[in-house]
């Protein structure tokens, strides 16, 4: 059900019901929502569950990378109007913090950090190359995600 | 070392909590999802049990596919063709009627894995009696010693 309010540039979004007896609502800015997301998660069954509660918020363009290499080509493809990142994407990739300070370039976009490093080390990476970036700690329920994503696209306007 | 089994244990937690949700997305009561989810959690705990016996390093494809499947009735094969690795999971004596039509989360955790994981693709064929499941995926073990 969405609910348009007065002044049109907001979308008051009642998401529908996945698991959770009280979903609550959720005001996301109607110009982010036709921005593409770009979510970089190496867990297959992670990037699903976030995939699944953005596309419930209203986001219809989502992108999936699971390593740095993915992230930075999907982005370079389209550019992301906001972002969801773990830290740690295997041996194998840079790590998540490196991928979305070279994707942002200095540029401003929401961007959220959901990982289990979240080290003093790791926010003091964030806090120089991604600052203003929001970071939560695995796990997460699917209603700390929607609340993160509301204040996020808050903090724009 | 502690700090590195701490990223560990919080992302198996992250991966706990996407397979509650993505089984409380389908289950219709609450024991359904107990036994579903107590299911997944069981299987994750195989697999993990596995990957510690190895020690977390590359195994061999064969002894990995001895130890899953001993007890069932499958045929599997793999073979490398123009580059890319074709692993096909043969099910016979299960009934099934033609491809599945309301793709339940194993078929779709296997679609998804096979393109987020491998960066391959994965196609099933439900025919009479039977399950075929192949799996593709480029290049991705030239590094391993098979």
């Amino acid at each position: 059900m969405i609910l348009a309010q007065m002044n049109g540039s907001f979308l008051s979004l009642k998401t529908h019901p996945v698991g959770l007896k009280d979903e609550g609502t959720f005001v996301v800015s109607a110009n982010l929502l036709d921005r593409p997301v770009l979510i970089i998660e190496d867990e297959a069954v992670i990037a699903w569950m976030f995939e699944d509660v953005l596309e419930a918020l209203g986001f219809a363009d989502i992108m999936l990378a699971a390593n740095a290499d993915q992230a930075r080509s999907l982005a370079q493809s389209q550019a992301p109007g906001i972002i969801i990142s773990d830290i740690n994407l295997g041996a194998r990739s840079d790590d998540g913090i490196a991928a979305v300070s070279e994707i942002l370039a200095g540029e401003t976009i929401p961007v959220l950090f959901i990982t289990g490093n979240a080290s003093t080390d790791a926010l003091d990476r964030i806090a120089r190359g991604v600052p203003g970036a929001r970071v939560l700690r695995k796990p997460i329920t699917p209603q700390e995600l929607r609340h993160a994503v509301a204040s996020l696209t808050e903090a724009l306007h | 070392m502690i700090g590195e089994l701490n990223h560990r244990v919080k992302n198996l937690l992250g991966v706990v909590a996407g397979n509650a949700y993505q089984t409380g997305k389908t289950a219709d009561s609450v024991p359904a999802f107990v036994e579903a989810f107590g299911g997944r959690l069981a299987s994750l705990g195989r697999a993990h049990e596995l990957l510690t016996a190895a020690t977390w390093e590359p195994a061999p494809l064969r002894s990995l596919i001895d130890a899953l499947t001993a007890p069932y009735r499958i045929a599997i094969a793999w073979w490398i063709e123009s580059g890319e690795l074709a692993f096909e999971w043969q099910e016979t004596g299960v009934p099934m009627v033609a491809a599945p039509s309301k793709r339940g989360f194993g078929t779709r955790m296997i679609e998804r894995s096979a393109v987020h994981d491998l960066g391959g693709t994965a196609a099933f064929d439900g025919a009479e009696g039977g399950l075929t499941v192949v799996l593709r995926c480029a290049g991705y073990f030239e590094d391993a010693e098979t």
